[in-house]
């Protein structure tokens, strides 16, 4: 009897406590706010779609934008995108609010902090940035809303190709708002005062750096990023395929090993061990490699272009007027590759609030907000004439120096499981850096590794 | 049968007592069992029910999804890329390394903590105690920053105090180079653990009775080989039982990993329990990675039985 | 008279020398704390700020941080979880220290064995149960399995503490014919009440640096970040500013050591007592 009463007792207890703690959680309740829109006939067909399903006026949506800290600045005169995608909305849509999720800088944690929402099945974030490698793995998984319909008027408005990097089996899976192409950085300055051309090979560019350093040690020879992060995988590429490597061979398979790869990374341990670049070089993030050099303290960087829209201003720059940007050298049996970055904002298809998410994705794709971009980040935007605006053309003096770039794009290898392929070679060419394992032997296991997952 | 008088109450005769007795114990069993079972249903759903449904994942393709209902089965094909995997046999071998390392230095430290609350004047022993104890209390992923911070490699406590001594030139590179990062894990998880080790082998030491210390000094013995003769021996089931522990937190150390080193530089820090994750929230591959974890717990499990069956201590309570 | 003084000054040297071990590095948080944000990087370097400023604490407890959010958010989940384990592990441990059934060792071992699985292996399935109940991204979902997680120690430590305690006042009460669940309320609990708090300690300390779960199932969302997942994501969103990091760290920091301080004696007796039994 009493043991009944007791089990009963404690049964309830635990409900009680099921239930208080379930409510321990948030729950906002989003208020509902009864006023007319006016909507523009100029709109594309979706919005009026929109407007015929919901008879009533529009409550008030909070839009969610997953991205990190840089949407919040501007490294020109206009306002950060951040503010200029608001502005958009505020005048379109008065019952959006946009929200910015600030994601870490580094793209891997992006990518995790993605991967676990998307397996969460989470509707917290509406549009997330997507980086380019991972266009595949999202477009298999289905994490990211086919634009195709939704979005008609994408063709007509950006460069094909821009938009090809975020395609997946046809369908458009994200609107770019900004693409990068790395290069060379080098200081015009020195290469002049020491009577040297800019390197065409990595030959010349070692000439140079031991000349210059043995006069001058205190400088660095080549920065770059080694630590153990996405932007490791770019900086392989370059000088992979700059020594007359490649990805993958005609029958599809992994060539990273090949004499040409070795030679590549065995090029990129020697800059280390000979002193061109610092030993810190295994650690540094792009930031890091970007600020010895517009630090004035070395001769060559690899870098995406995006600083050129600063480089100049000598308030955050101490080589204004002192630095040139080429493509990457080359041995004569390889090719000057240009490694493509970027990103584009996608739709979580788990999001509770799709019209809307749509609805904003639609301005961001909308000449406005890419100017914006255009103004406060420089180049590229993939809008169809943006740079022919004189506004953002004053914005970005330095526009042009970018083109030289542009003819040898290259993206990264691709695969449907680019994370598990990027964590590779990044493992294993840091592995081969710091000198934890012969360089032929990182680039062995890195195609052991690679084999089944592609 | 004489009635009996406990504490003012008539109690019945003793035949009465027997048939009460009996159906008390039925009933006891009842009542101890419906104790139980809110526990056992507890540690049902979250943490036996996991380990079979982890099993499950493990036997198929899980890509970027957990619905194995509608997955491929692919039996042990998973078990099979795992013992294929040199990465896996790296993570073994520096888990199984780092746990040896780790428990038998902050074993020897945390001998000294705690023999030392024990030696010095009685005033100090409660202060000294309470310093002691302050790392176990920080959650070791905060450990984690804090000893990234400590290790930076050009403003960082720890390289500027070798620099300082004089025994380095220049800060050494600590999450940079290989060894020294697999150090830096190891002094990182040596500060809290020493600190865990402390408290469990001051339980044992005050189980040592004083008399016979004081025996031993009369016999003219000195301190040194009084700890070693005496009670080293005597402290025998605490140190085992502090081993076991230490042993298998050591073996799923993943906090320190990830936010110290992420694993790097290349995988040389990597255990078991990181590159599983890994597996799980970055590479979105449920069904590797559940392998990894049962393989990881596999090898706990072993080690444990290992241990345990060496372990003699009988608990003592009621029967 | 000597010896004790040799002996006192000893003691204080090697207390001080424990304490330049266990503390220096919150010494050094503290200091990186108080420096003004960027100087932190300066050489030589400074182990005592020579710009003092609380710019940092100003940032961190700021809008973009909210680390008294975390803090907050850490209470409720360890409060929670901390209650939750009591309950049913003082249930289980008198159960098993006092009264008498079959499969008695069984039941203490197969409690114990549910306290030795590493994390890694039960964190796919939980992240998937708590989906389904709906629950990921919320303060719920992380203080249910933590209550689950105390268990076993809770249970082994209470356990052991009853097991100390005397038989008479049961037995007297049993024979006077009360029922085994009225001994345990009226009697046995509030005896146990020390031991309780002990474990109820740890539990709490235990849940409050649980960091894989909360980091999984928390999603990496502000809003529901406990303690140790604020501060992982500050090292790693703005990793170079180090004076932000060690004033949330200090921050997060202050309600724990302060409880441990509090309570140290209480903690170590109920550990002691889990290791010696």
């Amino acid at each position: 009897m009493r043991a009944k009463k007791a089990l009963f007792f404690i049964i309830i207890m635990m409900a009680a406590l099921l239930l208080v703690a379930a409510q321990c959680g948030p729950a906002p309740t989003p208020e509902t706010v009864v006023e007319t829109v006016v909507v523009k006939e100029t709109v594309e067909v979706e919005v009026e779609k929109v407007v015929e399903v919901e008879k009533e006026p529009a409550p008030k949506v909070t839009v969610t934008l997953a991205y990190n800290r840089f949407l919040n600045n501007s490294f020109g005169p206009g306002p950060a995108p951040i503010d200029a995608i608001k502005q958009a909305v505020a005048a379109e849509y008065p019952n959006i609010e946009i929200q910015l999720n600030l994601m870490p800088d580094s793209v891997n944690q992006m990518h995790d902090a993605l991967a676990v929402w998307m397996t969460a099945q989470d509707p917290t974030v509406d549009l997330y940035g997507m980086d380019t490698p991972w266009v595949l793995e999202f477009g298999q998984a289905g994490w990211a809303v086919p634009l195709n319909d939704q979005l008609p008027g994408l063709e007509e408005n950006f460069v094909t190709s821009g938009l090809d990097i975020f395609s997946y089996e046809g369908q458009r899976l994200g609107v770019p708002f900004w693409g990068s192409s790395s290069g060379l950085f080098y200081r015009t300055d020195l290469l002049e005062e020491y009577g040297f051309e800019p390197p065409q090979t990595y030959d010349d560019m070692a000439e140079i750096i031991d000349t210059i350093t043995a006069d001058r040690p205190e400088l660095t020879g080549l920065a770059w990023p080694g630590a153990r992060e996405e932007s490791l995988v770019m900086v392989w590429a370059d000088f992979l395929y700059g020594f007359g490597g490649q990805y993958f061979d005609e029958s599809g398979t992994c060539a990273f090993n090949s004499p040409e790869g070795v030679a590549a990374v065995e090029y990129m341990t020697g800059l280390i061990e000979s002193g061109a670049s610092p030993p810190e070089t295994t650690a540094w993030k792009a930031q890091e490699a970007q600020t010895r050099f517009v630090e004035g303290n070395s001769i060559f960087l690899w870098h995406n272009h995006d600083i050129v829209t600063w480089l100049d201003d000598p308030e955050r720059s101490a080589v204004a007027g002192k630095w040139g940007f080429m493509p990457s050298p080359a041995q004569p049996e390889g090719r000057s590759v240009s490694l493509t970055g970027g990103f584009a904002f996608a739709v979580n298809p788990y999001t509770d609030n799709m019209e809307e998410a749509l609805q904003v994705l639609e301005l961001i794709s909308g000449q406005e907000v890419q100017k914006g971009f255009a103004i406060a980040w420089g180049p590229v935007q993939y809008y169809r004439g943006l740079y022919d605006d004189p506004e953002v053309l004053a914005a970005n003096q330095n526009a042009d120096r970018i083109s030289v770039v542009l003819d040898s794009a290259l993206n990264r290898p691709p695969s449907p499981n680019y994370a598990e392929l990027s964590s590779i070679v990044q493992e294993e060419v840091h592995a081969a850096l710091t000198g934890l394992k012969p360089v032929q032997q990182a680039l062995d296991d890195t195609c052991d590794r690679i084999g089944p997952t592609n | 049968m004489t009635p009996v008088t406990v504490s003012g109450r008539q109690i019945r005769a003793s035949g009465q007592i027997q048939t009460d007795m009996k159906v008390n114990l039925r009933h006891e069993s009842t009542v101890a069992i419906a104790l139980l079972v809110p526990a056992a249903v507890a540690l049902l759903i979250f943490n036996y029910y996991p380990i079979f449904q982890t099993f499950i994942f493990s036997l198929f393709e899980l890509d970027h999804t957990t619905d194995w209902l509608n997955a491929p089965f692919v039996g042990l094909q998973n078990y099979l890329a795992v013992i294929g995997s040199e990465q896996f046999w790296q993570s073994t071998r520096f888990t199984l390394g780092f746990t040896a390392v780790s428990v038998f230095l902050e074993f020897w430290v945390g001998m000294g903590l705690a023999v030392a609350t024990f030696w010095v004047t009685p005033a100090l022993r409660g202060l000294l105690r309470a310093i002691i104890i302050i790392p176990w209390a920080i959650p070791q992923i905060i450990q984690a920053s804090m000893w990234k911070w400590m290790f930076n490699s050009d403003v960082g406590l720890i390289g500027d105090m070798l620099v300082r001594l004089g025994l380095v030139d220049s800060p050494p590179l600590f999450l940079v180079e290989p060894l020294l990062a697999m150090g830096s894990i190891v002094l990182a998880y040596v500060w809290k653990g020493s600190a865990i080790t402390a408290i469990f082998l001051m339980g044992g030491l005050a189980l040592v009775p004083q008399d016979l210390h004081e025996a031993a000094t009369i016999d003219g013995a000195g301190a040194w080989r009084r700890f070693w003769a005496i009670t080293f021996p005597l402290m025998t089931p605490t140190m085992l039982v502090t081993l076991l522990f230490r042993t298998m937190d050591a073996l799923r150390v993943f906090d320190l990993v990830y936010g110290l080193t992420g694993g790097g530089p290349g995988t040389t820090t990597e255990t078991l329990s990181s590159f599983a994750y890994k597996f799980y929230f970055r590479f979105v591959q449920f069904g590797q990675g559940s392998a990894y974890a049962l393989v990881t717990f596999g090898l706990v499990v072993s080690i444990s039985i290992y241990y345990v069956s060496r372990v003699q201590g009988k608990l003592r309570f009621r029967q | 008279m000597k010896k004790r003084r040799v002996h006192l000054i000893l003691s204080l040297l090697l207390a001080a020398g424990i304490a330049v071990f266990s503390l220096t590095p919150l010494y050094w948080m503290l200091i990186t704390s108080f420096k003004r944000p960027g100087t932190e990087f300066r050489l030589p370097v400074e182990y005592w700020p020579s710009n003092f400023s609380l710019e940092s604490y100003r940032v961190v407890l700021g809008s973009d941080f909210l680390v008294q959010r975390a803090i907050l958010n850490s209470l409720i989940v360890s409060s929670t979880a901390m209650i939750g384990t009591l309950l049913l592990g003082a249930l289980a441990a008198y159960a098993i220290a006092r009264l008498k059934f079959r499969y008695k060792i069984q039941s203490l071992i197969a409690i114990q064995i549910a306290g030795m699985i590493p994390p890694i292996v039960v964190i796919a399935p939980t992240f998937v149960l708590i989906r389904t109940l709906g629950l990921l991204g919320t303060l719920a979902g992380m203080a249910l399995p933590n209550m689950a997680y105390g268990i076993p120690l809770t249970t082994w430590l209470v356990a052991s503490y009853f097991a100390g305690l005397p038989f008479e006042l049961e037995d007297a009460a049993r024979v006077d014919g009360a029922a085994p669940l009225t001994i345990f309320w009226k009697i046995m609990l509030p005896l146990a009440a020390p031991g309780l708090f002990s474990a109820g300690v740890i539990a709490f300390l235990g849940s409050w640096g649980e960091f894989m779960l909360a980091f999984t199932v928390g999603l990496g969302l502000p809003r529901v970040q406990t303690v140790p997942v604020a501060v992982l994501s500050y090292s790693q969103a703005f990793q170079l500013q180090w004076t932000w990091v060690s004033a949330g760290t200090v921050l997060s920091l202050l309600p724990v050591v302060i409880l441990v301080l509090i309570f140290q004696k209480r903690v170590i007796r109920g550990l002691v007592a889990g290791a010696v039994q």
